[in-house]
């Protein structure tokens, strides 16, 4: 079958080797997969990011409140890439040399933790301002109604005022995950093999631009479609019943 | 009288200065971090002389940043406002095309767009019989400002939508055509709720544009990497990096401070 489809596709000029070659549909998938697998841990790392910052932001002291801000100034004010740069190049170089010798393997983990690190800081300072702004709007009365009950401050941020305002965030969350998702592309910059990478490295072998181009496309909007599935259905399910407070 | 003119300036200045002085965690952090820098550059004048010797030609890089930047933002504002315009149209054939496009250049990774440009643009246009060789700056600038038309597409929809229906209708029952009525009543009024978003586009754009250097376009990271490659010393590259992530924070943070400052004035007046 993939022999007709080889054919049919080759008569008709359109070289889509990742259908079959063996080695650009690995390439083609390890790409996929570090693709989302950044933009998955990004979003996880950013989720921690934002729900400390916001905790901060909401601070009685003014110093972690300016760190924040310092934070999220800069990281919202810069470009992702030269963050990339700036953390890979210049601090890289200054933490260890002998790291970055290690075999092609070690490399790719190398530059995978870097660009990962990188785009979390960056999606953090995105996440800080969604979820503070959620934190503000959880209703004073429920706040009150948890103190009645006798609960420490902590014990009311971890049980009642973040559960409720992560729910109020999940419009922004599920944004920032678009952003994420499309955010991964940068991390070509430093050759990890994701999706942009991959694609590069098949069409430069293949001389193939544009129907890898189209790949390309097709394969971010589906990913980008499965993200916004997904959150709308995340969404719906921790819906509370009739509660309209926020 | 004499002691009355001594004391009179301290005593209106002084509670000021006091609380200039006060040290709060913040200021002995930033003083903390001036004194290692103002160190650092004391053991390290070399570096700084190095520096400035690359200033002119970091300049023109960053030049090369900005004019992609007005280009692609220009650009993008033109074909936003067709597309926003197009959307609020009432007519199907063409809100639907228009929306069509918007999602899809808001939705693709810039990178991918630009080499989407970079590659199937051919590298010269025949116009009036003479070709003209296209430079690679304004490919890139041409794929920045696609993806930020969908942006500004949207900035233009949100702005007509946020003005009443009840101005169409008045302007409608002066006899106003539709373009009329949104070139001279609607958009205008529309402009004040766009700046501050328009300005975030324009930051944004801005930032877009470090992605030229991925494509070897001599903007200013490029311009910081030859120069950190022909020198190849490693005790460089920290403060080479960190000047090129600061020359675009110190650009782009006073204007996106200033559309946020515009935003929260103009939506306390209405």
């Amino acid at each position: 079958m993939m022999e007709t489809l080889h054919q049919l596709l080759t008569s008709s000029g359109i070289n889509l080797t990742i259908l079959w070659d063996p080695i650009d549909r690995q390439r083609f998938l390890t790409g996929l997969g570090l693709t989302i697998a950044l933009a998955f841990l990004s979003v996880a790392i950013s989720l921690v990011i934002g729900i400390l910052g916001a905790w901060m932001k909401g601070s009685r002291w003014e110093f972690p409140r300016q760190l924040v801000t310092l934070y999220v100034e800069v990281f919202r004010n810069t470009p992702l890439l030269i963050q990339l740069f700036f953390f890979y190049f210049g601090l890289g170089a200054l933490l260890s040399f002998e790291l970055n010798e290690g075999s092609a393997h070690i490399q790719m983990l190398h530059n995978f933790g870097w660009a990962l690190l990188v785009l979390g800081i960056h999606a953090g300072a995105y996440q800080v301002e969604a979820i503070r702004g959620s934190l503000d709007a959880v209703p004073r009365s429920t706040i009150e109604a948890a103190q009645s009950l006798g609960l420490s401050s902590g014990k009311i941020f971890r049980k009642v005022i973040l559960p409720l305002a992560l729910r109020n965030s999940l419009p922004a969350v599920s944004n920032s995950m678009v952003q994420a998702v499309k955010a991964t592309s940068v991390a070509y910059a430093i050759a990890v093999p994701e999706l942009t990478y991959a694609a590069n490295r098949i069409w430069s072998d293949n001389l193939n631009v544009p129907e890898m181009m189209v790949v390309l496309f097709i394969t971010y909007f589906t990913l980008l479609g499965l993200v916004s599935i997904g959150m709308r259905a995340i969404e719906r399910r921790l819906t509370l019943p009739g509660y309209h407070g926020l | 009288m004499n002691t009355l003119v001594t004391t009179m300036p301290l005593r209106s200045s002084s509670p000021h200065l006091l609380r200039w002085l006060q040290p709060t965690p913040m200021k002995i952090l930033a003083l903390a971090v001036l004194t290692w820098a103002g160190s650092w550059i004391l053991d390290h004048r070399d570096v700084i002389v190095l520096m400035v010797r690359w200033l002119p030609a970091l300049f023109e890089g960053f030049l090369v940043n900005i004019g992609i930047g007005v280009v692609s933002v220009v650009l993008a504002t033109l074909l936003g406002l067709l597309l926003g315009a197009m959307q609020v149209s009432p007519r199907p054939l063409l809100a639907r095309p228009a929306r069509v496009f918007t999602l899809f250049f808001r939705n693709a990774p810039w990178l991918v767009v630009i080499f989407f440009m970079m590659y199937l643009i051919p590298f010269e246009v025949q116009l009036f019989g003479t070709y003209y060789q296209l430079p690679d700056w304004i490919k890139v600038a041409l794929g920045l400002s696609l993806t930020a038309s969908g942006y500004a597409a949207e900035i233009v929809r949100g702005g007509i939508q946020s003005i009443p229906l009840a101005q169409w209708e008045a302007a409608a029952s002066l006899g106003l055509d539709r373009r009329q009525i949104l070139r001279k009543v609607v958009l205008p009024q529309a402009l004040r709720s766009m700046l501050p978003a328009w300005m975030n586009l324009y930051c944004t754009v801005t930032m877009g544009t470090a992605l030229a250097s991925l494509l070897g376009i001599e903007d200013l990271m490029t311009t910081m990497q030859l120069r950190l490659a022909a020198e190849s010393r490693p005790e460089l590259l920290l403060p080479g990096y960190l000047f090129v992530f600061l020359v675009f924070f110190f650009y782009i943070y006073p204007i996106s401070r200033l559309s946020k400052t515009l935003e929260r004035k103009w939506s306390l007046h209405d």
